[in-house]
């Protein structure tokens, strides 16, 4: 049992510290149309290998201690942000379109 | 209408295709890879162990651990700072794996990240999904690569960087307009590896350089340029990257004053030493087709002649990169000092890249029989590929001496004592060079051969000198049985004699 909780963590903790910071950012940085599955992959975790070291490296800097709770903490900070822009640039995008079909 | 359901389900069954082969590849390459990895003991040299221990060290000091705390009260200095060890710090304290765990494995992952990062690259430079996997493969087929992915250290995380790079130059030579990601890959692969940042440097200038030989042919163009939009975005693109590498901005910029007075040119300090060091010699015929792999080495030198046909700037990127890549391999003919094997890998992935141009018309010449051609291929790859990796045995750097002899320091002597370690062999196998980095616990671990030199002379110890240096009640000299010092005629009280290394105790009066 301890063997199996084990393993899910590595397996979560991996998706979260790899894969999950990556992802989210790609979908401000990418258009949807532009990308495939395989890039979208590669991409997420290839951002995710540099977001994850910075934000902890910066977090240290201002002191928070790098520790488990902290580090899952902080990268969940940084999910948050990068929602929050997605769901802005939706709502701009959104807005622009209402404004232009009100013009015409 | 049939005839689209018809070619739908086509594309459907070639994109599946594609990526059962690109799944294959990377699962075989992991099998070999875990294999060889857990075939030894420890790690496969002293690189991750180093980069290990500094890891280890980042919980208790800043980290971007410039120097690591081993002498007593000196310090070594570590002789770059890179994110990777913070990022094996993150994943041990997430996923609670063992550091030795993650630095086996780590480097494992980074080359299947570079095997998906070629095949988005080559995909979006010659439009052929197929191509792409065969280069993938083409990669891995290599001898040299596998070879280089069971160590980790940053070379491995940086090279999917230095790829992706690539691949927003020419989608901001193509699309005219540069990509938010590129200057993220930079500062990222500055952070990961400022060593060799002089690569995405060289793509980043051809891209700027283009921009301005069109500017200047089409005044317009400019005019337009400097009105619009783009100038912001381009200015802000610069701002994001100078932030995001400023913890390592100005130690680049200091080491590659320094490279530029040590490293090349005729005068370069490392001049003499690379004539007697092997490492530095340039690669020989046979070295570039055993570790490139012959396959690679016939596609890439056959892919020249396309490249250089019907030239564009996409392909004239792809050249420059090919050419400085390949003059690093034989840095010290061109008074270039660095070591020609390590360059290797940075030979690799352009040729991969402009294999592929070669890959394809090979594919659109066989249009017909695409499927067949493709399995035919890949068939023979993976044959290539299995019986060779099969064959590489990495260098197993650490000897099991030497593991053997710091564990029984680690169980056995008390943290408080001093440990010496002397070194005089030149000779990389079954060394002590680097124990010191396993035993960094310790209040004083000595290496440094002058200070030795002045404690043990004329096969006679200076215990005044000894005293004054290690204040400790005991002290531990660790050595090699034919050392040249012939601490045997001394009598002292040895205390691990084993695999030909031997630990004397020394009590200070």
């Amino acid at each position: 049992m301890l063997m199996i909780l084990q393993l899910f963590r590595i397996i979560l903790g991996l998706i979260y510290l790899l894969f999950l910071p990556g992802f989210i950012l790609s979908f401000l940085l990418i258009k949807n149309e532009k990308a495939t599955s395989i890039k979208r992959i590669t991409l997420s975790i290839t951002l995710s290998c540099f977001l994850v070291p910075l934000i902890v490296y910066y977090g240290n800097k201002i002191g928070i201690t790098i520790n488990t709770i902290n580090i899952i903490l902080e990268i969940l900070t940084l999910i948050a942000l990068f929602l929050t822009a997605i769901l802005i640039r939706n709502l701009i995008r959104k807005r622009v379109i209402l404004n232009k079909l009100k013009s015409k | 209408m049939l005839d689209m359901k018809k070619k739908v389900f086509k594309k459907n069954s070639l994109d599946k295709l594609v990526f059962l082969s690109l799944l294959l590849i990377c699962i075989i390459f992991l099998i070999f890879g875990v294999k060889e990895v857990y075939r030894i003991k420890y790690l496969y040299a002293y690189d991750p162990l180093r980069h290990m221990n500094i890891a280890k060290n980042v919980d208790s000091q800043e980290p971007m651990v410039k120097t690591i705390e081993t002498y007593g009260g000196g310090k070594i200095k570590i002789n770059y700072p890179s994110i990777m060890r913070l990022l094996t710090v993150t994943i041990n304290k997430v996923t609670n794996l063992s550091y030795l765990d993650i630095y086996k494995l780590f480097g494992l992952f980074c080359r299947i990240l570079t095997v998906l990062a070629i095949y988005i690259t080559v995909k979006y430079l010659v439009k052929n999904k197929v191509a792409a996997v065969l280069a993938s493969a083409l990669f891995l087929s290599s001898r040299y690569v596998f070879y280089r992915s069971i160590i980790t250290f940053p070379e491995n995380l940086v090279l999917p960087f230095h790829i992706l790079i690539f691949y927003d130059v020419i989608r901001a030579i193509r699309e005219k307009k540069i990509p938010f990601t590129l200057p993220i890959f930079f500062a990222a692969s500055l952070l990961i590896h400022y060593r060799s940042i002089i690569i995405p440097v060289i793509l980043v200038g051809i891209l700027i350089l283009s921009r301005i030989y069109s500017y200047i042919m089409d005044r317009k163009l400019a005019i337009n340029f400097f009105k619009s939009k783009a100038l912001v975005r381009t200015i802000l693109l610069i701002l994001i990257c100078v932030i995001l590498s400023l913890p390592v901005l100005r130690l680049t910029i200091k080491q590659y004053t320094g490279y530029l007075e040590r490293n090349i040119g005729q005068g370069a300090i490392w001049a003499s030493f690379a004539e007697e060091d092997s490492h530095y010699i340039p690669p020989s015929q046979e070295t570039y087709l055993s570790n490139i792999g012959i396959i690679l080495c016939i596609c890439s030198i056959f892919s020249l002649f396309l490249l250089f046909y019907k030239t564009n700037i996409e392909k004239l990127t792809l050249i420059a990169w090919l050419g400085f890549t390949f003059i690093l391999t034989r840095g010290t003919q061109f008074n270039i000092y660095v070591p020609s094997g390590r360059m290797f890998t940075y030979f690799i992935i352009p040729s991969v890249i402009a294999s592929a141009y070669l890959l394809k018309v090979f594919i659109e010449k066989y249009q017909k029989n695409k499927k067949v051609l493709f399995c035919a291929f890949s068939i023979a790859l993976i044959f290539f590929f299995v019986t060779t990796l099969s064959e590489t045995h990495g260098y197993q750097g650490i000897s099991n001496a030497e593991i053997d002899v710091c564990s029984w320091i680690n169980n056995n002597i008390a943290s408080d004592n001093s440990v010496i370690i002397f070194k005089n062999t030149e000779n990389s196998e079954n060394n002590i060079l680097y124990l010191h980095a396993g035993l960094e616990n310790y209040k004083i671990v000595e290496t440094r051969k002058e200070t030795l030199n002045q404690i043990f002379k004329n096969g006679e110890i200076d215990k005044d000198r000894l005293r004054k240096f290690y204040p400790t009640r005991y002290i531990y000299l660790v050595t090699k049985g034919d050392n040249e010092n012939n601490f045997e005629n001394l009598n002292l009280d040895t205390v691990y004699n084993q695999n030909g290394i031997l630990v004397y105790k020394i009590s200070v009066p």
